[in-house]
């Protein structure tokens, strides 16, 4: 008999859904799982306001811990903020996947993402921090059926949501700030051959053109002064660098990774942008040449959002979080507060 | 016909005395090498327990068995007491390991060695393993169908074939008792794809459980 009881109150608990405690100090992780990939999400900061704010880190193949440092500690004060490695990328796992690594696959999981969030945090209001390629994936996700509806609003920062545009303007951007550093004598080898190699060859056309101009788009900015990246790698996180290490070298040292990478080349959704009506923010480096600020002035011109307000930093490139830190967040959080 | 027979009996002599004094000349040179092939040869069974420590922040548990099963004494320098002795086993280990906040690997490590003694006091192995890893997440898991319903999949996660190669450093504290040393790098596969190295370290005893006839 006790047997039976004990057996049937385990088995009752068991059924029961299990919502994480909320904290003002969460440190959760959770899985999603599906065609082939394990993406692990992790959950840090102040649960208890009832804010998850969703990272959707850039690459593709980052990993999302990259963000979880400094750039984002006020952020985390305030609100939750939810880690999640996109497939094949940092901490995520699976065995032979690399076939089911597509934009259409990775715009589910980001549905099946903010579900699970929805699910473990019931009365959560849900934001997306969509950085760079997440911001193409954000913007894939958000004109897709109803999935603007499970959110608050969106935060895109220097975000890649029309490749073709993104290839256009950043090799105008390099010619036209590097004749103007030329004129001005300001590093004038280096932007003479940035320059010299951005009027001859055309990024839309060829792949290889446009993985050159991307790493001369880093290298100008810092010729424009914007400080580099003072947060190193994490070894010791949570995030297993040899997981990282080996997610990365598949996408971007494999021919497979090439063939993915070169896929994106073509999407656009600025057509499809104003069926996007959830409040929107854009932050955006004044100096990044990798997704220039006229892409920026694109979203803002596309979207359907009553609210949609683009910022400029004075100090950044294609990452704000990391030059215009504090400015950034309180930008962020006034957003947040608003439309929470 | 006496000197003839005299001749042909001091030549069957010689021819005896040859055949026998090349015998022992042989048997001298190579005695040590029959020695090493003498079928009857005891040699350790150990049983060991060690704490794994997987970069960059896995800590786990590691158990094995290693029998030997061939044994090989070499000494070829002739008066010189300078012998190496190398013995050949099978093991199988079994363990552990947690990356907090990310998974646990279950690993099973079926594996092939070589253990060269260099002294009363210290051996080193060479060890190559095919094994099988299974891992289990941390956290919850969960999957999402179409029509947007979220289920929770219990104990989940997935299996890797594992290959292993270690180098063991083993100092004998007594008769009973060796303290051992284990650096590996390790691959698993497929993961996403790919291989995934790992670099771990192993820490841990051995106890010599008893002795094994080898050839």
């Amino acid at each position: 008999m006790k047997v039976t009881i004990l057996s049937l109150l385990i088995l009752l608990t068991a059924c029961k859904k299990q919502v994480p405690a909320l904290s003002t100090s969460a440190n959760d992780i959770f899985w999603v799982t599906g065609n082939g990939a394990d993406m692990p999400v992790w959950v840090q900061g102040n649960s208890a306001s009832k804010v998850i704010i969703l990272v959707v880190h850039g690459g593709p193949g980052d990993g999302s811990y990259n963000y979880n440092n400094y750039q984002t500690a006020r952020l985390k004060e305030k609100y939750a903020l939810a880690f999640w490695d996109q497939r094949n990328a940092g901490a995520s796992a699976g065995n032979n996947n690399f076939s089911n690594l597509t934009l259409p696959q990775m715009i589910g999981d980001l549905k099946s993402v903010v579900k699970v969030i929805g699910y473990r945090y019931p009365k959560a209001s849900i934001f997306l921090y969509a950085h760079s390629f997440g911001g193409l994936l954000a913007a894939g996700y958000l004109v897709d059926g109803q999935n603007q509806n499970d959110l608050k609003g969106w935060i895109e920062i220097d975000g890649a949501h029309n490749y073709p545009l993104t290839n256009s303007d950043s090799k105008k951007a390099l010619i036209d700030t590097g004749s103007s550093e030329i004129a001005k004598g300001n590093n004038v080898t280096q932007w003479q051959e940035i320059v010299q190699y951005c009027k001859t060859h055309n990024p839309r056309k060829s792949f290889n053109a446009s993985t050159q101009i991307e790493e001369y788009a880093q290298h100008a900015e810092g010729y424009m002064g914007v400080a580099d990246d003072k947060s190193g790698t994490q070894i010791f996180s949570p995030e297993d660098p040899f997981s990282l290490l080996v997610n990365y070298f598949k996408i971007y040292y494999t021919s497979a990774g090439s063939n993915f990478v070169e896929s994106l080349q073509k999407i656009n959704y600025s057509p499809q942008m104003n069926k996007i009506t959830i409040p929107s923010l854009l932050l955006w480096g004044k100096y990044d040449f990798t997704v220039p600020p006229s892409l920026g002035l694109d979203a803002q011109k596309q979207l359907g959002s009553a609210f949609k307000k683009l910022i400029i930093y004075p100090h950044s490139g294609h990452r704000p979080m990391q030059g215009d830190t504090e400015m950034m967040q309180d930008d962020i959080i006034d957003f947040v507060e608003r439309f929470k | 016909m006496w000197l003839y027979h005299c001749s042909k009996y001091r030549q069957t002599n010689m021819r005896d005395t040859i055949k026998h004094s090349l015998a022992v000349l042989i048997f001298l040179l190579v005695s040590t090498h029959i020695k090493a092939q003498d079928p009857v040869r005891l040699r350790p069974v150990f049983a060991q327990a060690s704490l794994l420590y997987d970069f960059p922040q896995s800590f786990g548990v590691i158990t094995g068995i290693s029998w030997p099963f061939r044994t090989i004494v070499k000494s070829r320098i002739p008066g010189k007491s300078f012998i190496r002795r190398k013995d050949r086993f099978l093991a199988v280990e079994a363990g552990f390991y947690r990356y907090p906040f990310n998974y646990t690997g279950l690993l099973l490590m079926p594996g092939y060695g070589a253990r060269h003694y260099r002294s009363q006091s210290f051996f080193y192995e060479t060890i190559v393993s095919l094994g099988l890893m299974r891992t289990f997440y941390d956290g919850k898991v969960y999957d999402v169908n179409a029509t947007g319903n979220v289920t929770e999949k219990k104990l989940y996660g997935r299996f890797y074939a594992t290959t292993h190669l270690s180098s063991a450093f083993d100092f004998r504290a007594s008769k009973l008792i060796t303290l051992e040393v284990k650096p590996s790098v390790w691959f698993q596969y497929p993961f996403d794809s790919f291989i995934k190295p790992h670099l771990s370290l192993q820490a841990g005893i051995k106890l010599e459980t008893g002795k094994r006839m080898v050839r």
